[in-house]
């Protein structure tokens, strides 16, 4: 059962915040095909999204450690 | 987090209680964190003493370089430069503090020497206790910037609006207060999970790949050093995003009258 637990949390963490990063990135390509002048910006401002994106994912991986390793 | 081959690697949340002086606890987040914060300190004395020399070395050039591209960005979301160097000494100092830090805990003395069977080093920001002390007080900045720019009832109206003037104003004012703490906690838990969850990664990572460690690690290593960097990039931005939700004029009347305001007055 803990196992299962582990592996959910995870894997529905990792795969939502999955769909975020492919938001954040296609959005960056997008705008940067639009401005290719305004690269610069645009990727702090990616890389900044993108790790809001991942904190959740790595507070679901945590999360699952906790239920795996601590009882 | 030990490292040892072959061992299953014990994953411990809390930061282990080496010893204790008097009343105080020191953990083995503490023993790195100590080294951290002096190497800080010696970067932040070593760039001053050597502008006020007037004799710059890659060091201090590097230190400054990082200082104006922060401070350029702080600038930007504040609004004014004046507010930007003020929040400097704050937001920068935690930027290096945090960076350093996890950075520091890449190093292969942190985890394989132990002390009375624990591991003496373990990184600053895998602790909760830092994290959320640096939540508080950023959190607690924030506030006292917005008493200082709205006064000490121009604050409390952020949160408590008058139901007979505005009576969708209470809903999003409550929401505000709720949005505070979520905000505290976010921001503590942001840098714990990404700190914590790459020191677990590292040692499940030798622990799986037993006799290919060598060449496994060190893309998770290169990871690990950037998740650091954007972590404390990350930190720097939302102590400064905070403060200027904080300072900026809430007032929804008001800020729609403003530019009427000036539309009129060109008008005239």
């Amino acid at each position: 059962m803990d196992s299962l637990a582990f592996g959910l949390t995870y894997s529905i963490a990792g795969g939502l915040a999955a769909v975020g990063l492919g938001l954040v990135g296609a959005a960056a390509v997008g705008a940067v095909g639009r401005n290719p002048d305004a690269i610069g910006k645009i990727r702090t401002m990616m890389i900044l999204a993108m790790g809001f994106v991942d904190a959740l994912a790595i507070i679901g991986l945590v999360v699952a450690l906790i239920i795996k390793f601590l009882k | 987090m030990n490292l040892m081959l072959g061992e299953v690697p014990v994953v411990s949340l809390p930061a282990e209680r080496l010893f204790d002086v008097g009343p105080i606890h020191f953990t083995n987040s503490m023993m790195l964190g100590f080294i951290g914060v002096a190497i800080t300190f010696w970067l932040f004395w070593y760039t001053k003493s050597k502008i006020q020399g007037n004799k710059h070395t890659r060091i201090s050039i590097a230190m400054l370089w990082m200082f104006d591209i922060l401070l350029g960005t702080a600038e930007e979301v504040l609004g004014s430069r004046k507010m930007a160097v003020k929040l400097a000494p704050l937001a920068i100092s935690l930027f290096f503090i945090i960076l350093i830090n996890n950075w520091l805990e890449l190093l292969p003395f942190v985890g394989p020497i132990t002390y009375n069977g624990m591991p003496l080093f373990r990184g600053l920001a895998a602790d909760l206790n830092f994290t959320a002390a640096l939540a508080i007080i950023t959190m607690v900045t924030a506030q006292i910037w917005a008493i200082r720019t709205h006064g000490f009832f121009g604050n409390l109206g952020r949160y408590f609006v008058n139901p007979l003037k505005d009576p969708v104003g209470v809903f999003t004012g409550f929401l505000e207060i709720i949005a505070e703490f979520s905000r505290l906690i976010a921001l503590a838990m942001r840098l714990f999970g990404n700190i914590f969850g790459g020191e677990v990664l590292l040692a499940v990572m030798g622990f799986i790949t037993v006799w290919a460690a060598p060449i496994a690690l060190p893309p998770f290593m290169f990871l690990e050093l950037f998740v650091g960097a954007i972590q404390a990039y990350v930190f720097f931005m939302l102590t400064v995003v905070f403060v200027s939700l904080g300072t900026a004029s809430h007032h929804e009347t008001a800020s729609s009258d403003e530019p009427l305001k000036l539309a009129g007055e060109v008008a005239v």
